[in-house]
């Protein structure tokens, strides 16, 4: 009993219970700072290439910003764009997801080549956003098809319940409608941007294009900047130093090929080498994002080959390497050349549909 | 027991600094500004009120129309003739019938305008020959009326005539920021230059016009809120335009007149006096317009009753090119009239030979024609006084007298014209 009772004034004395101690409290502050609250801070940080808003690519744009949202590590966000703007609701969907996300999270825009129409809508959601001298902003407006002045006759087999049952609405008022629109928009860009624009609703309304620079100057941009600053920012605005950035576009394809594989039973999951049927998967998500386009030959091909080898292999984490996968799955959501995202584009806007696109006509 | 408060001390000492390294603040959302959508409001202009009243007030029925008005379809223009069914119905109203162009070939046009009071031409596709602008250029000289139309939304060749007359459309469009009706493109006009086209029009609504340089009168003004899209400078520019020649109208828009646009503001009114413009045409007839001079009825006197049969068959003629005519024996002063004679019937002409510098003695004498000998000739001379249009057909012999009918019928007495008022032939 002796030795036992020396043993424990031994252990319990401060040369011993004391680091003992200490390690174990920092081990516990540790394990709840990294693994329960509130964790190393993050950037997410989301990539739009040059995209047509299209309802798909809306789509996926919203999951990214709504990982955003979700994801509690994620202390601030920074989107980089470069988009002629596409469909009026899918552009209005992206600013409500941005401006929703900016109320949780600071939002940092970096505007890229091309930041126009329904894609400057978006940016309008931003907390703060970031131009090249030569990015090309701007061009506030709304194009649409419309019928010929007077409307076709309709032959008597067709027959229909009101004078507006086949049209919906008159040309007039279908014009009228495209102006409130236009003046929702402008209307959006003069309450958003505040005290910092320097140019009239009215001379918005003009649709015009400005260089970075000309945006900066006329309040319908914060700075001229780029990634890292736009890093920096966000990081400001969230009050966090020393943060991870996060790639959001491979977080939530991941996540996506994760459900797609769930859904599907295919392998993958315990670690085997994706197969044919994995391509084929690959090809209906492409087409799922973009509907009536085909992977191009030669990329499924390669997305196919890739899979074979085996490189897209199962990770510690159980989750598969995103490498071989990311280019297919971006192809098919994002960076679309817009002649592909939008039938017709540039030479005919003809459907009764409303668009915040710049169309890309040639000055 | 005090040994156990080290663990959370250091987990919590832990915790702030790994805190205060990671994190030195918080975000403040920026306040979200309220968009009030619901006082975006676009409205378009409502329909006005308008009665046409024509100045014609004929009977509508009567066959012998006022005049004629012809319509180019025959450059692939670009409208289709619903659109202009307002324009239409107020130039029939006026007493007016409406025919149509079909073909782009000078001899068609030729004939066509021939017949024609008014002409209108709505954004051609295909341009306008010399050939066919010079006719247009001598209908506008000679008091027939042209209203030019184009549509800066719709392709047009139009200048390849306009210009021909001292009007030019320009490769623009028109466009109002600050006041609309329902688009930019939609912009109205209040300042009008006092002519028989803007009477009575306070406002008009144009629907994406154009705008016109013209060696005459612009007629209805922009103000200084309405731009060119080619041209940063802002200056008073007119889409509707009078030519130097005042019988030339030209419009660069056609959207105004179709419905329902034509019922905004004064637009009815503008269209009304369009048809009030094409319908006041003081036309001025030649011999070659035989027999578009003839007005009402016309009476054909013979020189002698054996030309009877000649006189039914010139009878014929005209009814076949919508000219009512009867037999006379004696001349009516107030009437229009055709005389069928041989050279020696001639006297009871003599005033209309005179006017016309025509001499029948020995030999037959006529302007820029020396004597040449009565035999195997004929000569056709028209008189024109007030509104009275004087025929004579005259011929050494009844079978050259024949020979002249039939020239008339065909169209081939055009070719031995000395002046726009007479013509001397050789007969058969």
């Amino acid at each position: 009993m002796g030795r036992f009772d020396a043993l424990g004034r031994f252990l319990v004395s401060w040369y011993v219970a004391g680091p003992v101690l200490a390690v174990l409290g920092l081990a516990i502050g540790f394990a709840v700072f990294f693994n329960v609250f509130p964790g190393k801070p993050k950037i997410g940080v989301v990539d739009i290439p040059f995209t047509g808003i299209s309802e798909d690519a809306a789509a996926v744009i919203t999951a990214y910003l709504d990982y955003c949202r979700r994801d509690p590590d994620i202390k601030g966000v920074v989107i980089k764009l470069s988009s002629p703007g596409g469909g009026a609701s899918p552009s209005e969907q992206l600013y409500i997801e941005t401006r929703r996300l900016r109320e949780e999270k600071p939002v940092v825009l970096v505007m890229n080549d091309l930041v126009a129409s329904g894609g400057y809508m978006m940016a309008m959601g931003a907390s703060h956003t970031y131009v090249k001298t030569s990015s090309l902003i701007g061009n506030v407006g709304v194009v649409a098809g419309a019928g010929t002045v007077l409307p076709p006759q309709i032959p008597e087999t067709v027959t229909y319940t009101g004078p507006y049952k086949l049209t919906g609405v008159s040309r007039r008022d279908w014009i009228a409608t495209m102006d409130r629109l236009k003046g929702a928009f402008v209307e959006m860009v003069v309450q958003e941007r505040g005290n910092k624009l320097k140019i009239t609703g009215e001379e918005l309304s003009a649709g015009r294009i400005y260089s970075g620079m000309e945006a900066v100057a006329l309040g319908l941009a914060d700075e001229i900047g780029s990634d890292s600053q736009a890093y920096a920012k966000a990081a400001e605005l969230a009050g966090i130093s020393n943060y991870d950035l996060v790639n959001v576009n491979v977080e939530v394809n991941r996540l996506f090929v994760q459900e797609l594989r769930r859904i599907y039973s295919v392998s993958g999951d315990n670690g085997d080498p994706l197969t044919e049927m994995d391509a084929r998967l690959m090809n209906l998500l492409v087409n799922r994002q973009s509907p009536g386009r085909q992977l191009p030959g030669e990329l499924l091909s390669e997305a196919a080959a890739g899979l074979k080898v085996g490189d897209v292999t199962a990770t510690d984490e159980g989750n598969v390497n995103l490498d071989a996968l990311k280019r297919p799955l971006e192809y098919g959501a994002l960076g679309v050349p817009l002649e592909e995202a939008f039938l017709d584009f540039p030479v005919e806007i003809n459907q009764p549909q409303f668009y915040y696109l710049y169309v890309g006509a040639a000055p | 027991m005090w040994k156990l408060l080290l663990l959370p001390v250091c987990a919590v000492a832990f915790f702030l600094v790994a805190y205060l390294f990671f994190y030195q603040g918080s975000y403040t959302p920026p306040d979200a500004p309220e968009i009030a959508f619901e006082e975006i409001v676009t409205v378009p202009s409502i329909a006005a009120d308008f009665t046409d009243r024509p100045i014609f007030s004929g009977n509508p029925l009567d066959a012998t129309a006022r005049g004629t008005l012809l319509i180019d379809v025959g450059h692939s223009n670009a409208f289709n003739r619903a659109e202009i069914v307002t324009l239409l119905s107020r130039v029939s109203d006026r007493g007016y019938a409406v025919e149509f162009m079909t073909e782009d070939e000078t001899p068609e046009m030729r004939r066509k305008l021939r017949q024609a009071d008014a002409f209108v031409v709505i954004s051609p596709m295909e341009p306008y020959s010399r050939e066919e602008a010079d006719l247009v250029v001598d209908f506008v000289a000679r008091g027939g009326k042209a209203l030019l139309v184009a549509d800066p939304g719709r392709p047009n060749q139009l200048n390849s005539l306009s210009e021909r007359l001292g009007i030019s459309f320009r490769p623009d469009y028109l466009y109002n920021l600050t006041e609309y009706d329902s688009n930019f493109r939609e912009f109205f006009i209040r300042d009008f230059q006092g002519d028989a086209i803007t009477s009575g029009i306070g406002e008009l609504v144009f629907y994406y016009a154009g705008s016109i340089e013209s060696a005459g009168q612009g007629l209805a003004l922009t103000d200084e809120n309405t731009s060119s899209s080619i041209e940063e400078r802002i200056v008073p520019r007119s889409p509707l335009s009078i030519g130097a020649h005042r019988n030339v109208l030209a419009i660069y828009d056609l959207t105004f007149m179709i419905p329902p646009y034509n019922a905004v503001r004064d637009n009815d009114r503008l269209v009304a006096n369009i048809a009030d413009f094409l319908t006041e045409s003081a036309r001025q007839y030649r011999l070659t317009d035989f027999p578009r001079f003839f007005e009402g009825r016309v009476d054909i006197l013979l020189g002698q009753p054996d030309l009877f049969d000649l006189g039914a068959q010139l009878k014929q003629l005209l009814s076949r090119q919508g000219v009512s005519s009867e037999m006379r024996e004696v001349e009516q002063g107030s009437r229009d009239m055709v005389f069928l004679g041989l050279y020696q019937d001639v006297s009871g002409m003599a005033r209309y030979l005179d006017s016309a510098g025509v001499r029948i003695g020995d030999t037959l004498t006529a302007p820029f024609t020396p004597g040449i000998p009565l035999e195997g000739t004929a000569a056709i001379l028209l008189h024109r006084s007030g509104d009275r249009d004087v025929l004579v057909i005259l011929a050494h012999t009844p079978e050259g007298l024949a020979d002249m009918v039939s020239q008339l019928d065909t169209g081939s007495f055009r070719s031995g014209l000395v002046d726009d008022f007479t013509g001397v032939y050789k007969t058969e």
